[in-house]
């Protein structure tokens, strides 16, 4: 119960939060501000007050930074500024939650099905399919996930990012989506084939047999009750997992494309990149901005963890407690 | 005799399968626009260009003028003799023309194999040593304090990206309360080394042994552990708790036998079969995962080579990425294999196939 409403907490909080909080605090989540970041462009921590402009002022000859201009109204910005281009933390923050979520849940979707049915076929017809899907499942755990992605990335991420899915999207969601969940899937299909193998040799599936029950009925209703309490539990840390992944190719410079975020691109955008990491600095940068998102992702990944676990006992009671 | 056979046939399809991953690396690559004699010669909007004939040499010189799959073939030839050919980067062409072959790509890869190898191996020894005993602990009192508690953290630890835990770790542990190396690199065996790539340190210059090692070691080995802590609690978490649950255990506890006896011998010989196929679907993953750690740690391995290669400015260095596939897919799909033999070794269920059982059911099933 606590968990359904945490999770719709989170879901209102993303997808109704932004526009509330805009009108709210009268700034968008891609508007600069300059005054909120210091000569070294460390960025102001939570709960500051700041000058309304988008440009600083600077005095031409000695390149001093001027006071706004007189009669400049404050801002206020939250959860301070989000690093040296100076916005709203608190604003990006949901907007890149609702990009994160949605990429997260459709890849896991994705996977979940693709897995679950390629799984499900390989355990239960065994022999042939079961040695097709099995060596389909060997070649994506083998092929390194960075070269496709750097792939995707110069040939065809270019030409189905500009398709948003009716506005929900944000420009390179899709291809994210695709990829995570083109690699993602064959780890629940490992486990539902294993589970369907060890399942199909039960009594019950025999005793159905015996009674006349076609495949299709021995999969929907003998089998599948006891795939969803492993594919709930995987799917709950897929979640989690997907959203760092996420972070992880767009780190690579293949995802969502700026002025757009997301949790993990905000998480990432302070240590560099792969090839030149940087090392915290407190000269030049908050821990701010690594602490909120990481914390979003995490009461995320809890909220999700708690939910799937009250609906898998809601479904299996006889299950473990996972 | 009949496990001999499965080795066999398993082996045969790993050598396809191999075949087809540098196969469609090969495709992939060129279907990437780009000209690989850029490696050589000045290439861009440049006026001064050499002439088209000059590009036309260097294209000779790389192979790369004739049909794909011929050069496919040629690499497999080459591949199959442990002989991976040499990088398009580090090429070039001295004054009176003569054209000289980039760094060896198996030496170079075999350097990278040896750092990306002892952070997986020792991370994956660190995160069994951190989720076996707590996993036991927590599934023999289910839903107590203590689990809870234990899979709270789990999921905090996998919800945080392991550039922001290598940080935390390297900025406190390493930097400022100065118990271990917070950066690079040290060989187990021998002394000297180039130290890290990038990111290099002079105290990394002279080094080596296992103390050393294990020291710089250390940090990654925990940033990986973390990583994977959530989802191998979890599961020995249940396979045990299950176990528990089973008319044998309740046997064994009829006939006297103590609850670490229970613990030990039925219940956790239960989880070690499953954490086995887990390590072997996870081997991928954690080669991704090393990635982010070797950049936080300044660590020269396969992450690190594999991003120089792709990071190129003139375009993909396709041998250096073809052997790199290739070395990669040995390791997953070798140790898979290795894995699924042990597996048909511990088991005697997986040999005795399910057709064998539908026939002791007279043909009904």
């Amino acid at each position: 119960m606590v968990a359904a409403v945490g999770v719709a907490f989170i879901l209102f909080a993303l997808f109704l939060g932004p526009s509330i909080t805009e009108a709210a605090l009268g700034h968008g989540p891609n508007d600069f501000f300059p005054y909120s970041v210091n000569g070294n462009l460390k960025p102001v921590g939570p709960w500051a007050r700041v000058p309304d402009v988008h440009i600083q002022r600077s005095d031409p000859i000695t390149d001093e930074t001027l006071p706004p201009p007189k009669g400049t109204k404050d801002t206020l910005l939250v959860l301070g500024a989000d690093g040296a281009l100076g916005r709203d933390e608190l604003l990006r923050l949901l907007v890149g939650g609702r990009n994160s979520l949605l990429v997260a849940l459709f890849a896991t979707l994705i996977a979940m099905t693709v897995g679950m049915v390629l799984g499900g076929v390989a355990g239960y017809f065994g022999g042939v399919l079961d040695g097709a899907v099995s060596r389909l499942i060997e070649f994506v755990m083998a092929f390194p996930l960075l070269l496709f992605v750097i792939m995707i990335g110069s040939t065809a991420a270019d030409h189905i990012d500009d398709y948003r899915l009716w506005g929900l999207l944000d420009k390179g969601m899709l291809s994210l989506i695709l990829i995570i969940g083109v690699f993602t899937w064959f780890y629940p299909a490992r486990i539902v084939r294993a589970r369907v193998m060890e399942l199909k040799e039960a009594e019950f599936v025999d005793a159905s047999i015996m009674a006349g029950a076609g495949n299709w009925w021995i999969m929907r209703r003998h089998l599948f009750p006891h795939l969803v309490g492993p594919l709930v539990a995987v799917a709950s840390i897929a979640l989690a997992t997907n959203i760092l992944l996420e972070a992880g190719i767009t780190f690579l410079g293949v995802g969502i494309k700026i002025p757009g975020t997301s949790w993990g691109t905000m998480l990432v955008q302070t240590w560099g990149s792969p090839l030149s990491p940087s090392s915290f600095n407190p000269e030049l940068t908050t821990l701010w901005v690594t602490i909120f998102p990481t914390a979003a992702i995490i009461l995320t990944v809890l909220a999700f963890n708690v939910l799937g676990e009250s609906v898998r006992q809601a479904i299996d009671p006889m299950g473990a407690p996972a | 005799m009949k496990l001999v056979f499965y080795a066999v046939r398993r082996a045969v399809v790993a050598f396809f399968l191999l075949v087809a991953l540098t196969f469609v690396t090969f495709v992939i690559f060129w279907q990437i626009p780009s000209d690989p004699a850029c490696y050589v010669l000045p290439c861009g909007p440049a006026r001064n260009l050499p002439p088209a004939s000059e590009f036309k040499r260097v294209r000779h010189f790389m192979g790369t003028d004739r049909p794909i799959v011929v050069q496919y073939w040629n690499f497999l030839a080459h591949a199959v003799r442990g002989d991976l050919g040499t990088a398009w980067t580090g090429m070039y062409e001295d004054q009176t023309g003569k054209i000289f072959r980039g760094p060896s790509v198996g030496s170079t890869l075999g350097d990278a194999v040896r750092v990306t190898g002892s952070v997986v191996l020792g991370g994956v020894v660190i995160l069994l040593l951190i989720t076996i005993p707590v996993g036991l602990l927590a599934a023999s009192r289910p839903n107590s304090i203590f689990d809870r508690t234990v899979l709270a953290v789990s999921l905090v630890a996998i919800s945080t990206h392991p550039i922001v835990v290598g940080t935390v770790l390297q900025t406190f542990a390493g930097k400022d309360w100065q118990l271990v190396p917070s950066q690079g690199y040290c060989p187990l065996i021998g002394g000297q080394t180039a130290g890290g790539g990038f990111a290099s340190n002079q105290a990394a210059l002279s080094c080596g042994g296992p103390k050393d090692w294990a020291t710089h070691l250390i940090l990654p080995w925990i940033t990986f552990a973390l990583f994977f802590v959530a989802i191998y609690l979890r599961m020995i978490r249940v396979t045990v708790i299950e176990a528990l649950g089973s008319q044998y255990v309740r046997t064994a506890r009829a006939k006297g036998a103590g609850e670490w006896r229970v613990l030990r011998v039925h219940a956790f010989r239960n989880a070690l079969l499953p954490i086995l196929t887990m390590v072997g679907m996870d081997i991928g993953v954690a080669l991704g995962i090393s990635l982010y750690i070797e950049a936080v740690y300044g660590l020269p391995g396969l992450g690190h080579v594999a991003l120089t290669a792709l990071n190129g400015t003139v375009g993909f260095d396709l041998p250096f990425i073809a052997g790199l596939v290739l070395v990669v897919g040995i390791v997953v799909i070798g140790l898979n294999l290795v894995i699924d033999i042990v597996y048909a070794v511990l088991d005697p269920r997986i040999g005795s196939s399910s057709r064998e059982r539908r026939r002791a059911f007279g043909g009904l099933a």
